[in-house]
């Protein structure tokens, strides 16, 4: 581990210890508590389910130098969180989505599932990074950038001609709330895989993310479907039970997903085989 | 029950349809000299009796906006609490709030003695105060606030719940409250400001970043937010101060 590599493993320790504790402070301090157990085991197990997703990639799916070390491994989690926790504070910046005002707040359940939605998409985003060898943290962070920038892009366009933040945080929109919750961890999945996969290059990552195509289906489908929502909510004059409905879009856009990453298969770098295989001869 | 979670569950009884806007910051902790502080609830005669069309949203300072509310509900409407600026004891609160939790306190005894329909149609009560003073001075308990269109029905529930006027009793319609109001007038909407005795309608000027998505994590950046809820933090004494800029305690 080189200085710099340490410099980011202190940050990460740090930012991401400060930023689990208030998330854990400001859960537990909610009052009055009542009617909102919901909200608080929601939250409280996001961290708990992130820290799993990470774990399993980094002990099973990533580099073959980190898959066996433990200080890579908790180096990759720190990481992770630290970057979970920015990429929540970009969803408030971005998408008006806070989970302090909206779900702590105003308790707004339509807004606790997009921000449930969102935290998944961005951990899986970040643990399809970790897939594949590659030399270093940055390779992890270029991959993963390109796929929570390539998230952050197609959220908002499906903002722009829907505008879900509005209805969830605004509205209240529950059955919005389940749709956008599954859009969010749907197009991280297939983001992340657009993510995942061995380094070669920068200009390689660029094209070999080009995989994660569907998603732009995906956008338009869930444009296609919010549309239909505001037609339909415009004409009523009590409001409807969206719910079967809803849930079962939002079981279609991960079907959607995981067919989506099932099509494109990881492919082996052959250069890491004969790389491996040499130092093996060396050692 | 605890008497603050009492207290609160009287301004926000759980079967009031409105109760889901209403803000418990004020009812964290009780306040002290309750007893002794006088609440007043004036006769109002700028509104007669209560229109289930319409919506109030009380935007004066201190606690004569809880005295106002109180008659209001006097006559039938359910008033709702948004003050969302933490209480402090300190005497360096950039917003005096302390008046405000004592007649919400106070007047909850009053306000159980009425009879309001579960269904009635809200008084949002605001502080005109809420943003008045300097933010972020060293020392100080800056407990300054906003309100933003999450913190209100969104104009699709009004319109649904039957509501299609709203009057705001202030003196101006500050800033914070044009966002919202505008959201309203977009929607058919139509907005009045009452001042004194008199009603009239009025044209809300769209504000600048007006549903921009950043508008509320930009605003909240130039507050301080309370752990426990809603705004309100002591901004920590400067230890040195160079031509460089200030430092603070606590963060190198």
């Amino acid at each position: 581990m080189d200085v710099f590599e340490f410099i980011i493993y202190f940050c990460s320790a740090v930012y991401s210890i400060i930023a689990l504790c208030f998330w854990y402070v400001r859960i537990t301090s909610i009052w009055p508590s009542e009617n909102s157990n919901s909200i608080k085991y929601t939250l409280a197990f996001l961290p708990v389910i992130s820290f799993a997703i990470i774990l399993y990639t980094l002990k099973v799916l990533a580099s073959f130098d980190v898959v066996g070390d433990i200080i890579y491994i908790l180096f990759y989690i720190l990481l992770g969180f630290a970057w979970l926790f920015i990429g929540i504070t970009l969803v408030f910046y971005f998408f008006d989505l806070s989970w302090i005002d909206d779900v702590l707040q105003n308790r707004n359940k339509a807004a606790l599932l997009a921000v449930s939605g969102a935290y998944l998409g961005i951990v899986i985003i970040y643990a399809g990074a970790n897939v594949g060898d590659g030399p270093g943290w940055w390779c992890v962070l270029f991959a993963g950038g390109l796929g929570i920038v390539a998230w952050f892009i197609v959220s908002l366009v499906l903002n722009k001609y829907t505008q879900i933040f509005e209805r969830i945080t605004v509205e209240r929109d529950i059955y919005c709330g389940i749709r956008v919750g599954s859009y969010f961890l749907a197009s991280g999945i297939i983001l992340a895989r657009a993510s995942a996969g061995d380094w070669t290059s920068f200009s390689m990552t660029i094209v070999e993310f080009l995989v994660g195509w569907p998603v732009l289906l995906l956008t338009l489908l869930a444009v296609l479907a919010e549309r239909y929502y505001i037609n339909a909510k415009k004409h009523e004059r009590v409001e409807n039970n969206y719910l079967i409905s809803s849930l079962c879009l939002g079981i279609i856009y991960i079907i959607f997903a995981v067919i989506s990453v099932i099509m494109y298969p990881l492919v082996e770098n052959p250069i890491y085989g004969i790389i491996s295989g040499l130092s093996g001869v060396v050692l | 029950m605890s008497r603050n979670l009492e207290t609160y569950k009287i301004w926000a009884p759980d079967n009031a349809l409105w109760t889901q806007w209403a803000k418990p910051v004020l009812f964290f902790w009780e306040p002290g000299l309750v007893n002794y502080f006088k609440l007043e609830i004036p006769e109002i005669k700028w509104i007669q009796s209560v229109d289930t069309h319409t919506m109030i949203i009380v935007d004066l300072p201190g606690s004569s906006g809880v005295s106002e509310a109180l008659a209001l509900a006097r006559l039938g409407y359910r008033p709702v609490p948004l003050y969302n600026g933490v209480n402090s004891q300190t005497e360096s609160t950039i917003v005096k709030v302390a008046d405000i939790a004592r007649a919400l306190y106070k007047g909850a005894d009053e306000l159980s003695t009425y009879y309001i329909r579960s269904d009635a149609p809200p008084v949002f009560m605001l502080d005109s105060n809420r943003m008045s003073g300097r933010g972020k001075e060293p020392g100080k308990f800056d407990n300054r606030w906003c309100v933003f269109p999450q913190d209100m029905p969104s104009s699709a529930f009004l319109i649904r719940t039957g509501i299609n006027k709203v009057i705001v009793r202030a003196d101006s319609i500050q800033n914070d409250l044009s966002h919202i109001l505008c959201r309203y007038q977009e929607a058919g909407i139509e907005i009045y400001l009452s001042k004194d005795e008199e009603i009239k309608k009025i044209p809300v000027v769209k504000p600048s970043m007006f549903k921009s998505l950043s508008y509320r994590f930009k605003t909240i950046l130039g507050l301080t937010r309370n752990a426990a809820g809603g705004f309100g933090g002591h901004i920590p004494e400067p230890t040195q101060s160079s031509s460089s800029g200030v430092r603070y305690h606590g963060y190198g």
